[in-house]
């Protein structure tokens, strides 16, 4: 596997800092769900991303920020849906009750954003608070829009980089900033990140249609369970105007087996290597950005990443 | 400084002592934003989780507002907000008005 240094480090500072966590409580609970796995993508970014200029401790630092900030926003996310496994581990909402939940990740919100600002660069703290306000009002807009599934392609995209690309690109916005790369530089990395983030969400979008509960720790097609309209359905919506009546006709109150006959739709139908397409398409943008970045280094490190990501159709 | 809203958010009891301080219009502002933060993260009506929301919200708008003018500040108002969380952690019931009025002492 590539990166074992970068990831053991990443690791190392996930540990020191989580250490400093002074809530005692918090400080375990985030043991407990930083242990239970995570592909580190977010920090991993982050020092790819570094990699275009000179790698140093704060980078570092703030990649293991990073990661807290990510846990704490999955923390709030599982109070929200009523997650109740993740990872293959109980969510805390499951284990404490709501209250607990929404304190522990409250203060490891604070805490992180607090350890990132400390790190003194005024331009990475504001995009990461810029960001993390774009990510809240996506995550609002989009329960204002549940079980309106009137929304358009454009609308989707909107909603998937508000609510993942950012942070991915945050994430890649950092580490060219704390490594002291150029403005263009900084913009090409941020056009990485954000390229790859709405990939990445597809492919999460997908994974919600095709996956079993045994692989994800969650329900199949838990999206449209509750509200939320994702790529694949909304590619068959534009063929099929039987299927388009039918979602329109869904509410909260609809039957399990009402949604589950609309995910088995989907399931069977070609949008789904459409829906592959189109994360292919935000890779091929990655590609091209990172072939334009002069930095071999970079390249490499998310061309393997990517070549992941890409899925044959 | 309008005691008076803050009266209004912070129950009746603590108004003497709300009174008596003054301060500059961004610190009452940023004493505002740490107030909704609880505020928000303490509904109890949260049906859907907009409260849960807005709560993570004003922390970042509360971020904004004070990185570029008063780091200290900011600093002693995180600190209290995250007592306030632990307290509820601990106790079961979380009072962050009184933490509140503590800042709002500690600030002024």
């Amino acid at each position: 596997m590539m990166y074992i240094e970068e990831l053991k480090k990443i690791e190392k500072n996930i540990g020191f800092l989580i250490q400093s966590i002074r809530d005692e409580f918090t400080k375990i609970e985030t043991k407990r769900l930083i242990s239970s796995g995570g592909k580190r993508l977010r920090p991993l970014f982050l020092i790819l991303a570094a990699k275009a200029g000179t790698i140093n401790k704060k980078c570092y630092e703030a990649a293991a920020s990073l990661e807290l900030l990510h846990t704490s926003s999955l923390i709030h996310d599982d109070i929200i849906d009523h997650g109740e496994m993740r990872r293959g581990c109980e969510t805390t909402v499951s284990v404490y009750g709501r209250e607990k939940a929404v304190s522990v990740g409250g203060i490891l919100s604070l805490f992180a954003m607090d350890n990132i600002i400390s790190l003194g660069s005024k331009k990475a703290s504001s995009a990461m608070i810029e960001t993390l306000e774009t990510l809240c009002l996506g995550e609002l807009k989009q329960l204002d829009e549940r079980y309106n599934f009137e929304i358009n392609y454009y609308d989707y995209i909107a909603r998937i980089s508000r609510k993942t690309a950012s942070l991915f690109a945050l994430s890649c916005t950092m580490g060219g900033i704390l490594s002291g790369v150029s403005e263009e530089i900084i913009e090409k990395l941020h056009n990485v990140g954000f390229n790859i983030g709405c990939s990445f969400q597809i492919l999460d979008d997908i994974l919600d249609i095709t996956s079993s509960e045994k692989e994800t720790g969650k329900i199949c097609g838990q999206d449209i369970r509750g509200g939320i309209i994702t790529l694949p359905y909304l590619l068959l919506i534009e063929k099929d105007p039987c299927f388009k009546d039918r979602i329109l006709s869904i509410t909260h109150k609809s039957q399990s087996f009402e949604f589950d006959e609309l995910t088995d739709e989907v399931r069977k139908n070609s949008t789904l290597e459409e829906a592959y397409g189109v994360s292919n398409l935000f890779l091929d943008k990655a590609l091209k950005v990172l072939s334009t970045l002069d930095c071999p280094e970079v390249e490499e490190g998310f061309s393997s990443i990517i070549n992941k990501l890409y899925r044959k159709i | 400084m309008d005691t008076k809203k803050y009266f209004e958010l912070i129950e009746k009891e603590y108004l003497r002592e709300i009174s008596r301080i003054s301060k500059k219009d961004y610190i009452e502002e940023a004493f505002k934003m740490a107030y909704l933060v609880l505020f928000f993260h303490n509904s109890k009506s949260d049906t859907d989780g907009r409260d849960l929301l807005l709560g993570d919200l004003f922390i970042s708008v509360l971020n904004r507002h004070l990185l570029l003018i008063d780091r200290e500040l900011l600093r002693k108002i995180t600190d209290r907000i995250i007592l306030c969380y632990s307290k509820g952690i601990t106790s079961g019931k979380c009072d962050y008005k009184e933490g509140l009025l503590k800042l709002l002492r500690e600030v002024s």
